[in-house]
């Protein structure tokens, strides 16, 4: 037994996990306000992906389409991963050994590893492409990796929903 | 909100080859949901920006007439693809849906967003600037629609 797993257990007999998992109510209202979260969150981030690949909003700079959708994409990542880390908590013993569950972590990982190689990389040096109707190949290759990436993480999160 | 009559044609979309062909494997009904929610994603993206245009919260760099225009190829074809996917899901399990009140609410929540954003918001966005209390309330309904039909549907797991 590791002691992750061990943790995954504490937390599971937590009673607010008890509470979350054995509710009515609660657990829909927060799967609702996750796909909600999903939706803002992943959908704007599609927009900004879509420019950075010269696809979409090409008459606009890069820098202006990107600092517009931020906030918005930040504020249903807060909703997405308060609700996820709830649901998450009402059942991390099941998580935890599940296959899905692991691959969709990793993914959100990746996720992050790659908008953070974009944003101290290409990004900062986007005076000089702002205004390109394509940009630079590693802006191009940010943008279609988030794309696939994230498209992966839902695909996860629904194959492990079906998983037990 | 359930229409009593159309029972038979529930049972008879249950048994088409499509309803047979998404109930009867392991990955089918998982990809195409998927399918459903990347295009819900991409759908919402959409909404939010000209929503929150038009309430004059953000994207105020655009007027609301070229910031729809960028955004309504993408909004449409996420219609498309959300309503082909659903069908195929609705194909599945026709019968369980009929007797499912989140289904009816989904789909009678979802004839009235489809009428408002063809309809009101189209109209209202060709203009480049809208009067707030027009914006505010065109805005707020719009999401609140689609909102309240991904909540609807999901939903439908748990009634």
């Amino acid at each position: 037994m590791s002691s992750l797993f061990e943790l995954c257990q504490w937390l599971n007999n937590t009673q607010t996990s008890t509470a979350i998992r054995e509710s009515t109510l609660p657990f829909p209202f927060i799967e609702g306000a996750h796909l909600l979260g999903i939706g803002v969150s992943a959908g704007t981030i599609a927009l900004t992906d879509l420019r950075l690949l010269g696809l979409g909003m090409k008459k606009d700079p890069a820098s202006k389409v990107l600092g517009a959708l931020l906030p918005v994409t930040i504020g249903g990542f807060v909703v997405v991963f308060i609700t996820g880390a709830l649901l998450f908590l009402a059942e991390a013993e099941k998580s935890y050994s599940n296959p899905w569950f692991r691959f969709k972590l990793v993914f959100l990982a990746l996720a992050g590893l790659n908008a953070l190689i974009f944003h101290t990389g290409i990004y900062r040096r986007m005076s000089q492409w702002d205004l390109d109707d394509l940009p630079p190949v590693r802006a191009r290759l940010a943008g279609g990796l988030s794309l696939v990436i994230w498209a992966a993480v839902i695909w996860l999160g629904r194959q492990f929903a079906y998983s037990h | 909100m359930q229409i009593t009559s159309l029972g038979p044609f529930f049972q008879w979309c249950e048994g088409t080859i499509l309803g047979q062909w998404v109930r009867g494997g392991t990955w089918e009904f998982p990809v195409i949901e998927t399918i459903h929610i990347l295009a819900l994603a991409m759908l919402y993206g959409c909404t939010v920006v000209i929503g929150l245009r038009l309430m004059g919260v953000l994207m105020r760099g655009w007027t609301v007439a070229r910031l729809t225009q960028e955004v309504t190829p993408y909004m449409n074809w996420s219609i498309v693809v959300i309503l082909t996917s659903g069908t195929l899901l609705y194909l599945s399990e026709a019968t369980k849906a009929f007797s499912n009140d989140a289904f009816w609410v989904k789909v009678w929540l979802l004839i009235a967003a489809l009428i408002f954003h063809y309809t009101v918001v189209r109209r209202v966005t060709k203009a480049d600037e809208v009067s707030q209390p027009t914006g505010l309330t065109v805005g707020l309904v719009s999401m609140l629609l689609w909102f309240g039909i991904g909540c609807a549907g999901r939903a439908i797991a748990f009634v």
